[in-house]
């Protein structure tokens, strides 16, 4: 579970319009993510994609984040862009 | 003053040009002379322009020309001392918001057996200079502004059209061109001093004729720094070319697909120079190698 300034408690998943196939590039160190929702573009490090195949194939972010290195602005800001670019889309529990 | 018109073939477009200025119409006799068709009424125009006199009250203090796009006026008037740049921009505008069969990046385009460089840049990185240079090198220009890419055959079209020179490089190219080939100088633009220098008549004859992208080229013209080329990793060479993109928002999935296939495509390059023949001599090296420099 995901701690925010919103009240609620939320998990974050996969938006059921993003493919992962379609949208998503990669060479030996770095990928780009691409959001046809909003036309924006991310360029990241491997693990990102990783983490996103992970997210798409069992859809716990708690085991997803394990891939992602532990620093937690990184991954608090990874997490608010992804969620910005409507590629991760908040599940209210 | 009488108005003129004229049909122009700029490679995949055809234009239709009206205007009532002597610079403009001196212009487009000098620079479009190559490109100039006999069309019958049927023969579809892919854009009605027109560029001419300002407001009547204004033509005795500060005489203005304005941009027409089907009747209408999409700009404030600029300086008729500029009219003739205005149509260059003006239909670099029409081009890249409305032409959406094509993934239109800001880039120049040259050829050379078949092969196409495509070098993308920033305004002001000596883009322009650069292509204006390789183009008196044996290279084909394709256009110094906008690459053209189908979506469909991945082949990369042109426009054969002046090139847009800018502040120092119009003297630089004084070198290479014949005098003639030089428009009068548009000055106080918002890009400083504007040239345009009419495209070599192999490349006007040709601008229909597309090419295969081989090698996405970013540059920097670096007047302190050593000649310099290395090689842009795939996936940042995908956020470079979609950053330069006119229409990749609007293309949204199929702009996303066509980018990655130009990236596989291709090989990926920056060039920093600071002397033509150097950097010539590196493309040229690159071009050669099948895998490129590794």
């Amino acid at each position: 579970m995901v701690e925010s300034t919103l009240t609620e408690p939320f998990d974050l998943v996969l938006n059921e319009q993003f493919s992962l196939e379609n949208c998503s590039f990669f060479d030996e160190h770095d990928a780009v993510i691409f959001s046809s929702l909003t036309q924006e573009t991310l360029l990241c490090t491997l693990p990102v994609l990783v983490f996103l195949e992970n997210l798409n194939e069992h859809g716990n972010i708690s085991e997803a984040l394990r891939l992602l290195p532990s620093e937690h602005i990184y991954v608090k800001e990874l997490l608010n862009q992804l969620v910005q670019m409507r590629i991760l889309t908040p599940r209210y529990n | 003053m009488l108005s003129k018109s004229y049909t122009l073939q700029t490679g995949p477009f055809t234009v239709s040009l009206e205007s009532s200025i002597s610079l403009v119409k001196n212009y487009i006799q000098q620079h479009y002379s190559s490109c100039m068709t006999n069309t019958s009424d049927d023969h579809f125009i892919d854009y009605h322009l027109g560029v001419h006199h300002g407001p009547l009250y204004r033509r005795l203090l500060a005489p203005q020309a304005e941009f027409r796009l089907n009747h209408r006026v999409p700009f404030k008037p600029l300086p008729l001392s500029q009219a003739h740049a205005m149509f260059e921009w003006g239909l670099n505008w029409t081009i890249t918001s409305s032409a959406n069969q094509y993934f239109i990046i800001h880039a120049a385009v040259l050829e050379k057996n078949g092969q196409a460089i495509i070098i993308s840049a920033a305004p002001g990185s000596g883009k322009s200079t650069l292509s204006a240079y390789l183009a008196t090198q044996g290279w084909r220009l394709l256009s110094d502004e906008l690459a053209l890419i189908d979506p469909v055959t991945m082949q990369v079209y042109g426009t054969g059209r002046p090139i847009n020179l800018k502040n120092q490089s119009i003297e630089l190219m004084k070198n290479y061109y014949p005098e003639a080939d030089f428009s009068p100088i548009a000055k106080d633009t918002h890009k400083g001093e504007v040239c345009l220098l009419k495209a070599p008549e192999a490349s006007i004859a040709n601008s229909h004729t597309p090419a295969t992208p081989s090698l996405l080229l970013f540059v920097q013209y670096t007047p302190d720094e050593k000649c310099h080329i290395e090689k842009v990793p795939p996936a940042k060479s995908l956020i470079e070319i979609i950053s330069n993109t006119f229409n990749f928002g609007l293309l949204n999935q199929l702009g996303f697909d066509i980018a990655k296939k130009l990236i596989n495509n291709t090989q990926a390059y920056y060039l920093e120079y600071n002397s033509f023949s150097l950097a010539r001599d590196a493309i040229d090296s690159v071009m050669k190698s099948p895998r490129g420099l590794q």
